[in-house]
């Protein structure tokens, strides 16, 4: 089991940023830098066509989730809308999760497809943040669907056809959007290969000073390393490091998270944006934890910027064990020239 | 103009030094190469030796950050106002109530 995405949308400001962490490559999402859950940014999808689409590898049980505002009034909504949606890429909708006049409710394919089944009661309401998630495992005969509203499960589907043809697998997850409730919020968005992770928030963390290595150029910007990377939306060229040989390091001291009480940390993601300078290189994410470096995947890096994405489920240096907020605050975080 | 000969041979010196100049500015001009390639080293003159790291692999790094999820209060205890012809509304602590 394990996290697959995660998008605190805090630290992006443009639709094209946005796009470049979420999007398979399409330009369907607009971006909000206020209003956000907790404060923070959040994608808004106002267009008929909007939504949010990340693709991941390729799963037959899979989880999504993601916190939406309906902005405007819901009461003139009488179709179904497609909220979380579990795709195989260019091929089938297989599930869709929707909103029917505060209902949630699910299908077999999209909005015209078989109805799968509906919550009991009226769940959702406008203007206020609800954190929906949506389980499915498919199969043409014993598939299922479970669906939790504000941590609360709402819908649970057995014994289905949750099958739409192709090769019967999901790749693709879109977040979408009501027709009638035109302005469509989304923050704090995840996807996880086998749990309802319940009401959850993403926190993000800024470095706030150098760390134990300081070993790539600071030729464009500050000296201090941790200022060329610290914007709330990357400027790119304007303050970056510069790398100029293997095995150069960079790491960070990080600001600490918010406490809050009776919390489960069920994972952390970092986040490098970056490319490489004319030769295609490699690079990979680097956790410091109590004086011990743990490296993750070689990346590699294009000739424009983009978001690299390292996923730690687990605190490695606790056996590995689960995060506590104490070492996420004590640790550092940062990236290798491979 | 005077003339001096001595055992390092005929010294020429002027005596006619009030020969003004004037500075009206000192600049350096420096030629580099406009991409990040550095310098790594410049030997002795009669070398000429400038090595470029053209060769090694270079990255650009412009954002680090870190996100964590986390399930607790406060992210499950949401106190709103009033919805919509009272509709809805959350008292806090988690505790919702629907008058329809």
């Amino acid at each position: 089991m394990a996290l697959l995405f995660l998008d605190s949308c805090d630290h992006i400001t443009t639709t094209a940023q946005a796009d470049l962490k979420t999007s398979t490559g399409t330009l369907l999402d607009a971006f909000e830098t206020s209003g956000g859950r907790f404060g923070g940014g959040a994608y808004r999808l106002d267009g008929s066509a909007d939504s949010i689409i990340r693709g991941v590898s390729s799963h037959t049980t899979i989880v999504a989730g993601g916190a939406v505002k309906f902005v405007n009034p819901m009461d003139s909504m009488t179709l179904f809308d497609e909220i979380i949606s579990f795709r195989e890429a260019g091929v089938a909708t297989h599930v869709t999760v929707g909103v029917d006049r505060g209902f949630i409710r699910a299908k077999r394919g999209v909005g015209n497809g078989t109805d799968l089944g509906a919550s009991a009661t009226r769940i959702i309401y406008d203007t206020l943040w609800h954190f929906i998630e949506a389980k499915v495992f498919l199969s043409d005969t014993v598939g299922t669907v479970e669906v939790h509203v504000d941590g609360v499960q709402v819908l649970n589907l057995t014994v289905q056809d949750t099958i739409n043809g192709g090769g019967g697998i999901v790749d693709e997850i879109l977040w979408g959007r009501l027709f009638n409730a035109s302005d469509t919020r989304w923050d704090d968005l995840y996807i996880d290969d086998a749990n309802i992770l319940g009401d959850s928030r993403i926190d993000l963390l800024m470095p706030d000073g150098d760390g134990n290595y300081t070993e790539l150029g600071t030729t464009f910007g500050s000296a201090t390393h941790a200022f060329n990377v610290d914007e709330i939306g990357p400027d790119g060229d304007t303050t970056y490091n510069n790398g100029t040989a293997v095995n150069q390091r960079d790491t960070f001291t990080m600001g600490n998270l918010a406490a809050i009480t009776s919390q489960v940390i069920h994972g952390i993601q970092q986040v490098t944006y970056g490319k490489h300078d004319g030769t295609a290189t490699n690079h990979r994410s680097k956790l410091r934890i109590s004086a011990v470096d743990y490296n993750g995947a070689s990346l590699a890096l294009a000739s424009t910027y983009g978001y690299h994405l390292e996923i730690w489920d687990q605190d490695p240096n606790a056996g590995p064990g689960a995060w506590v907020e104490s070492v996420i605050n004590g640790m550092e975080s940062g990236y290798e020239e491979l | 103009m005077a003339i001096r000969i001595s055992q390092h041979g005929i010294e020429v010196s002027r005596t006619n030094t009030a020969v003004p100049i004037r500075v009206s500015q000192v600049v350096v001009e420096t030629i580099r190469l406009a991409t990040a390639h550095t310098i790594e080293r410049v030997s002795q003159i009669t070398a000429e030796t400038v090595r470029l790291r053209s060769d090694s692999p270079l990255i650009r790094v412009s954002q680090v950050v870190m996100e964590t999820i986390r399930r607790g209060i406060p992210s499950n205890n949401r106190v709103f106002p009033v919805q919509h012809g009272n509709r809805v509304w959350y008292t806090g602590a988690g505790t919702r109530v629907f008058p329809i």
